[in-house]
């Protein structure tokens, strides 16, 4: 039992609770393992700098996930500016995808999955994959996303929708 | 009577993904990055360290450039040390003021 209110965690505790659901996260948004692995390094870095900043024990996973969501856009970002693309993240990403070293291409099925998320707009792509992966609340993905949690539902909603149709015309 | 578009069963794919690991990455990349966060946190607090030590010796740089211009400003003849002309001549002139002490017969 704590004597005092919960405090925050240093940051190897953060690491031990976080790594392994932020890895996958930040996988599912850069798709390439090694990018994956730099960006969550960048990731535990910055919240190791700015660990203070988080005053609320209650919003540290909301927290910890906008800052790996942050990178990990800062990273498509940077790598759109180095291959001179416009508003072709999809495509870039399955590029990445079908030249991915670390992907198990036995079901058809789940590669074809990825390929539908792929194709979704950035903000719907991260909704969706915060709500249906990490099972994140609406309130929380709105922190994350600086939004509503009313606009977070309607764009799962859509990703959704969008999905169901990728799948239902490519499989 | 209503009817609703076919959608897709996600419950064929569930939570699983393509994306594989090499193999025993889960279990170390929590020392990995433990051992990263810190080595780049005592990078980083050095940097700012030297950037601290370079802000210091810019202000004390600029603090003994200061008194040297305050020595030369010194150096000139403050206003109040200025001989006034008196009815008696110019005894800013201190030729002319030995001078007249040496014809004075004390």
């Amino acid at each position: 039992m704590r004597l005092f209110a919960p405090h925050i965690s240093p940051i190897e505790d953060l690491i031990k609770r976080y790594h392994k659901p932020l890895y996958w996260h930040i996988r599912r948004m850069v798709v390439c393992h090694d990018d994956a692995q730099d960006v969550l390094q960048n990731t535990f870095l910055q919240v190791h700098l700015h660990l203070s900043e988080l005053k609320d024990k209650q919003q540290e996973r909301a927290w910890v996930y906008k800052v790996a969501t942050n990178e990990a856009l800062q990273w498509l970002r940077s790598k759109r500016e180095f291959l001179s693309l416009e508003d072709e993240d999809a495509s870039a990403l399955l590029s990445t995808l079908h030249a991915e070293t670390y992907l198990d291409t036995a079901d058809s099925l789940l590669v074809l999955f990825q390929q539908a998320i792929l194709t979704l707009p950035t903000m719907q792509r991260t909704v969706f994959n915060l709500r249906y992966y990490d099972e994140l609340s609406y309130d929380e993905i709105a922190q994350i996303i600086g939004s509503s949690p009313a606009s977070a539902k309607t764009n799962y909603h859509y990703a959704k929708a969008k999905i169901s149709n990728y799948m239902l015309q490519h499989s | 009577m209503k009817t609703t578009d076919p959608q897709f069963d996600f419950s064929l794919v569930g939570k699983r993904m393509p994306y594989t690991v090499p193999e025993g990455f889960l279990e170390q990349s929590a020392a990995t990055m433990s051992d990263v966060v810190s080595k780049s946190t005592i990078y980083h607090v050095r940097r700012r360290y030297a950037a601290a030590v370079a802000v210091c010796a810019i202000i004390v740089a600029v603090g003994v450039g200061s008194l040297y211009v305050h020595d030369e400003a010194r150096a000139a003849t403050p206003v109040y040390c200025q001989t006034p002309e008196s009815e008696d001549g110019d005894w800013s002139n201190f030729a002319e003021a030995d001078l007249f002490l040496e014809n004075m017969n004390w």
